[in-house]
């Protein structure tokens, strides 16, 4: 079962930057980590990652780089840049409250002191 | 034609940036084949599967409208095609008689300039695809479906002006209500009455001010006038961000675009309210061109902000060059001022604050599954 692909759309940008935040990768390379990463719940058109990568790169949270593999294909690598990290930062700390949160309500799992 | 020729073909860009993107996407599709046939795949099951996990090329180049780009010189162009078309009937005959035969085609006119705009927009809606000519084209037959209520009224009631005025206002804000609450399909409850509310009031301040001979103190009619624009302006709002914000291949910039239309449309209603039987040509025709360039500025630039500043741009320039023709009446003064205000709201403010509401929403943590 995969998530519904308007979830997926409206937190593509987070699931990116996570990725790129381990090691700069190329597009084909985040789609795949995403599903190794998610055990294929987050599948996305491939081809559709693009304009996501693209606005990401227009509001300066990550940066293109073209390179060319040993094998002699080129292909445009993203790192994240030190806003991108800050802006993941941001996310990944508002996701673990609200996650906390949330576990809580529904007795998942004891609050943590002070989240 | 294979695949990435079909996404080239489809894709809405410029050249060079169309030529980044198809790079990229011929890299991807490369690897994802290599990898499918290097698993044991039959190269040409290797390439159907990396076209299915790609997307369609509609899907694929349609995506990209989500992303504010350059558009191409044709989309360009063909966004302000509802501006040069419309040049022929623009009311140059203000305060003259107009003869039997010259309404009849000016009515027929407007009618094949209507099913042109609307078949355009249908089709378009129809594929799913949100290109930038989009957002002019489907304001454009909005406001046309209401612009020819009033002279086919004139021309089956000559001679009076009571009535058609009561009944054009009625179908006008009936055509406008119906779309606006189709567009609505789908949202709050509480949206849907927002729609239906402005636009009685709408009615209710149309059928007070001009029809019902209700004299305003003096200063007053024409404030009263832009203020009036408020309702209808709500059902434009929710039209644009419905149609073309808030669509999976829409983006917040279109809703500009076409509310930027709606808001240059306001001149010909203006121009049949107030009698200006001194208009001149230049006086209809400088405007219509400033929003024609204006369109092309906002599809050809590369970033948001440019593109907002090329449609604010266009709001300033038409009302600066409306208060330069009427700059010895008050009242007029006045009216264009607060309409400048009302346009820049509209174009500019509503569709920035939306967005950044949209991204605080897409933020919030409760939308991952």
């Amino acid at each position: 079962m995969s998530a519904p692909t308007e979830l997926v759309k409206g937190n593509a940008a987070v699931l990116i930057l996570a990725c790129l935040a381990r090691e700069p990768m190329h597009g084909y390379r985040i789609v795949k980590e995403l599903s190794k990463e998610s055990e294929g719940y987050f599948a996305m058109g491939e081809g559709t990652l693009y304009p996501h990568l693209h606005q990401l790169e227009k509001d300066g949270l990550i940066e293109g780089y073209w390179e060319t593999t040993p094998g002699g294909r080129e292909r445009k690598c993203y790192r994240i840049t030190e806003r991108g990290t800050s802006e993941l930062a941001r996310r990944r700390e508002e996701w673990r409250k609200f996650q906390s949160k949330v576990n809580h309500v529904l007795g998942l799992a004891p609050e943590a002191m002070g989240a | 034609m294979d695949y990435l020729s079909r996404i080239e073909k489809q894709l809405d860009l410029a050249p060079a940036e169309k030529e980044q993107v198809m790079r990229e996407l011929r890299s991807h599709y490369e690897e994802l084949k290599e990898e499918l046939v290097a698993s044991g795949m039959d190269p040409k099951q290797a390439e159907e599967e990396a076209a299915r996990r790609m997307g369609t090329p509609d899907e694929v180049a349609a995506s990209r409208g989500t992303v504010p780009g350059t558009s191409s010189w044709k989309s360009a162009l063909l966004a302000t095609v509802p501006f040069i078309a419309a040049i022929p009937v623009l009311p140059l005959d203000i305060g003259k008689s107009v003869s039997h035969e010259a309404q009849v085609l000016r009515i027929l006119y407007l009618a094949i300039y209507c099913a042109i705009m609307a078949g355009g927009t249908i089709r378009e809606l129809r594929h799913d695809r949100r290109p930038v000519w989009l957002a002019t084209w489907s304001a454009a037959s909005i406001v046309c479906a209401t612009a020819v209520v009033r002279p086919v009224l004139s021309f089956l009631m000559p001679g009076t002006r009571v009535v058609p005025n009561l009944v054009s206002y009625a179908i006008t804000w009936t055509i406008m209500t119906c779309i606006g609450l189709l567009s609505s399909r789908g949202a709050p409850k509480w949206a849907q009455v927002v729609v239906v509310g402005q636009m009685l009031s709408l009615l209710a301040l149309a059928g007070m001010s001009t029809s019902w001979g209700i004299v305003m103190p003096a200063g007053t009619g024409a404030l009263v006038g832009a203020v009036y624009f408020i309702p209808g302006s709500v059902a434009w709002v929710v039209i644009a961000l419905r149609l073309l914000a808030l669509h999976r291949f829409g983006n917040v910039f279109l809703a500009s675009l076409f509310l930027f239309v709606a808001t240059a449309s306001q001149l010909g209603g203006y121009v049949y309210a107030s009698s200006l039987s001194a208009i001149t040509r230049a006086d209809l025709f400088v405007p219509v061109l400033v929003a024609a360039v204006a369109v092309i500025l906002f599809a050809r630039a590369p970033t948001s902000r440019l593109k907002l500043m090329a449609l604010a741009a266009g709001v300033v320039v038409q009302q600066f060059w409306r208060l330069s023709y009427v700059y010895v009446d008050l009242q007029l003064i006045l009216f264009w001022t607060v309409q400048a205000v009302e346009s820049l709201i509209l174009v500019v403010l509503v569709p920035v604050l939306f967005e950044r509401w949209m991204r605080g929403q897409s933020d919030r943590p409760e939308i991952v599954a």
